[in-house]
């Protein structure tokens, strides 16, 4: 046999040899982390969905899947007029081009969620939104929090914000024997935000309010449960707790919240003002 | 060795001055710093975005260029005969393919580590704070689109047709990325033809997700040992490729 | 001394289409020597086999049966390949490199010393110097021909393999090319070469092998056409009168 094709054969078995020692070494160590893909819960999505999946890129899809979350939420379900829905989408444009969104009016995302006309018991389709986003991506964590706050306080739908928070605690199990740092924080906070649901829906308002704090003092707190806080704290007339989170939710610099935390903090540095 | 390395250095000049990879690039950096619009809105999760984006498509565009250019490596020069002047020449084809090879890695690696440089500038100015995990993701990313490529080039010169060989590059490509679905589905299967064609696809083809430390980015303890094996794993699964592309480079004729 | 020797060299093309094996024959049998410091001509039609024997000889296509053999070895061992310098009909190069690079290339793929100073050299030799680092893309047909050359000698072969070496080129040039032949051969270089400029070959050959129908005609030796003007033509046609696949043209 010629040489040269005796070294090709000697190396082909070693290539052979060393990709099934690694497939092997990864059967013992690898463990995938993603659940089986299914079907996405929004049905308008399931190609785009499945594209991420096939691609690689579940997180990526993730991230879209959050952003046309926020788009669902941001959009106001009931029909406005021309003016306002100009209005919406012209906050949304100056704070992508880094200009300041107009302190009158428009308050654009955030205006939805707190006109009774508007939302309370609207945005049918959130839950299964926020679902979308955590089966691509099931430590997304942000999105439980984000989700599990905007069901339970502004939707009110504490059930359905269980749901979200039991597929977060669920997702996070298979990793509770290796509790580090990084794995605290995501499965605490679910479990804080079951027992201030659960609260609620009790009635015993002090120990979730206890709760609800303790969630918004966490770094990456979603700042709609610091509006859901500082509403509750500005309505039992705790006007300089409820300053202070507005003043954080102003300089985290979310679209979403802009306009209105500006608001907000005027009105609530005359009422501490009239106080005095 | 000389003769190896001529090969791939000559291999990336001349891709790298293809207005054809300028074009890719630019699209990929344009995409890169569009992101921005999609960070912004984004609400909170700004930083994530950015991060995402630009690692897929530094990875995306990455692949276009791999894939379109290691499909015509070989079949571009049958066809415009220029590899006559090659191999007329005391140079062993192995040395060629390599050399070729090389050659083409090393461009799309600059590429990469070009649109890389944009994109951290891009992060850092979002106040992002840096992370080893960065760098590992990225060069997983590099392995990825080195296998791809190893068998974008297997199946040009199988095939000897540029969108057959496109064609099954991508789907190899999508394969890999599914391989753990259908591992799942070949072990939940009771029929046992399905468990066999299920189990070979999941032995043979290589399984991408070994390589995609981007998706797992929070996912929680997940770096560990397998992310050093990966690198030997996608080193020698193009090893692999190449020996095969070698052994129909023999028998090839011109 | 034989440089070039063939003995029943013969190539059968298989190609498949929807399970059907369309054989077709590109040469059969033949065999030729060429000795060493001779310019030997292969004559033919178009499809007659020129391409596909010079092809054998390099190794770039394997024979269906019968063996080449050049300076005593196998034609594809490296050893072999080292001595040879081909220019193809038509010259292809990578189009981003310039004429510099693709020399300097070839040259280190031929094991050439000092890369730097031949390549000059041979830029020179051609008339190409001053425009070294153009890219190849920008050549024109001539200048591409020049660098066919450059890249064939730049390693300073023993034997020259040229396929139709003055197909497409202008009078001129043709002077040029005829001149350079001679004094490659003066050097003791032996150049096989094919060709359908029958006049050229008279001109510069010192025997000429003629294909028809893949198959090997007639070898004419020199004697055979010196001083009689036009007489390689009148043999040429009568060994391959009849061999073309395409019907006369009608005077």
């Amino acid at each position: 046999m010629p040489k040269v094709l005796k070294t090709c054969y000697i190396i082909s078995a070693v290539t052979i040899l060393a990709i099934s020692a690694s497939i092997l070494f990864f059967q013992k160590e690898f463990r995938y982390p993603f659940p089986a893909v299914k079907l996405s819960p929004v049905s308008e999505h399931i190609i785009l969905d499945l594209t991420s999946v096939l691609s690689g890129v579940r997180r990526l899809g993730a991230d879209i899947a959050w952003v046309q979350l926020l788009q669902y939420y941001g959009s106001p379900e009931k029909p406005v007029d021309k003016e306002k829905e100009y209005e919406l989408s012209l906050d949304t444009t100056r704070h992508i081009l880094g200009l300041k969104p107009k302190e009158e009016s428009g308050n654009g995302h955030a205006e939805n969620h707190y006109n009774p006309q508007i939302a309370g018991g609207g945005y049918t389709g959130f839950l299964n939104y926020c679902l979308r986003i955590v089966d691509l991506d099931p430590y997304f964590s942000y999105v439980y929090l984000y989700g599990s706050g905007a069901l339970a306080w502004n939707l009110n739908r504490g059930d359905e914000a269980l749901v979200l928070l039991k597929r977060g605690i669920e997702s996070m199990e298979r990793y509770k024997e290796n509790i580090t740092s990084d794995l605290h924080r995501p499965y605490w906070r679910f479990n804080l935000y079951v027992s201030a649901i659960i609260y609620r829906k009790r009635g015993e308002s002090e120990k979730m309010i206890s709760l609800l704090d303790t969630a918004a003092r966490q770094p990456e707190a979603p700042n709609v449960v610091k509006v859901i806080l500082a509403n509750i704290y500005q309505n039992a007339k705790k006007y300089g707790a409820a300053l202070e989170l507005w003043k954080e939710i102003r300089q985290s610099g979310d679209p979403s919240y802009f306009a209105k935390s500006g608001d907000k903090i005027k009105e609530l540095n005359a009422l501490l003002t009239q106080r005095q | 060795m000389k003769k190896l390395i001529s090969v791939a250095y000559y291999t990336f000049v001349e891709n790298i001055r293809n207005k054809i990879f300028y074009v890719i690039l630019l699209f990929g950096i344009v995409i890169t710093t569009a992101s921005l619009l999609m960070a912004a809105i984004s609400g909170q999760q700004n930083l994530r975005v950015l991060l995402d984006f630009g690692l897929g498509s530094i990875e995306f565009f990455a692949l276009l260029t791999v894939g379109f250019a290691a499909v015509t490596l070989i079949l571009e020069e049958i066809q415009s005969k220029t590899i006559y002047l090659v191999l007329t020449r005391p140079v062993s084809r192995s040395t060629y393919l390599c050399g070729r090879f090389i050659g083409l890695l090393l461009a799309v690696f600059c590429g990469m580590a070009v649109m890389a440089m944009i994109h951290l500038l891009i992060l850092f100015l979002n106040e992002w704070h840096f992370t080893l995990r960065y760098l590992l993701a990225l060069g997983l990313s590099g392995e990825k689109i080195m296998v791809v490529g190893a068998l974008a080039l297997f199946f040009s010169l199988f095939s000897s047709s540029a969108v057959s060989s496109i064609s099954f590059t991508v789907f190899f490509w999508i394969l890999g990325h599914f391989s753990q679905e259908i591992n799942f589905l070949a072990n939940r299967s009771k029929g046992v033809a399905t468990k066999v064609v299920g189990k070979m696809i999941y032995y043979a083809v290589p399984n991408m997700q070994y390589f995609n430390l981007k998706d797992f980015w929070d996912v929680p303890n997940f770096l560990g040992r397998w992310v050093a094996v990966s690198f030997i794993y996608g080193i020698f699964y193009t090893a692999f490729c190449m020996l095969l592309c070698l052994w129909l480079m023999r028998y090839k004729e011109f | 001394m034989t440089v070039i020797e063939t003995t029943n060299l013969t190539k059968i093309y298989k190609r498949s289409h929807l399970g059907k094996v369309y054989l077709t024959t590109g040469i059969t049998g033949v065999s030729f020597s060429v000795n060493r410091g001779e310019i030997f001509a292969l004559l033919g039609l178009n499809g007659s086999g020129k391409t596909t024997t010079i092809k054998l000889l390099l190794g770039l296509l394997k024979p269906s049966s019968g063996e080449s053999l050049i300076l005593g070895e196998r034609t594809h061992s490296a050893k072999v390949l080292k001595k040879i310098g081909f220019m193809p009909e038509v010259p292809y190069f990578y189009p981003y490199l310039t004429g510099s690079e693709i020399l300097h290339f070839y040259a280190r793929m031929s094991e050439v010393d000092d890369v730097g100073r031949r390549v000059d050299k041979i830029l020179d030799l051609v008339g190409l110097f001053e425009r070294r680092n153009k890219r190849l893309s920008e050549f024109s047909k001539g200048m591409l021909q020049r660098i066919a050359i450059a890249q064939s000698l730049i390693h300073d072969p023993e034997i020259l393999i040229y396929d139709e070496p003055i197909s497409g080129l202008d009078p001129l040039a043709i002077s040029e090319m005829r001149g350079l032949l001679l004094k490659l051969k003066s050097e003791g270089k032996t150049i096989f070469m094919s060709s359908h400029f029958i006049s050229e070959v008279e001109k510069v050959s010192d025997r000429a092998a003629i294909l028809a129908r893949g198959s090997l005609a007639r070898i004419v030796e020199h004697g055979a056409w010196a001083d009689r003007e036009g007489e390689l033509e009148r043999i040429f046609i009568k060994e391959v009168e009849g061999a073309s696949e395409l019907g006369k043209i009608k005077i």
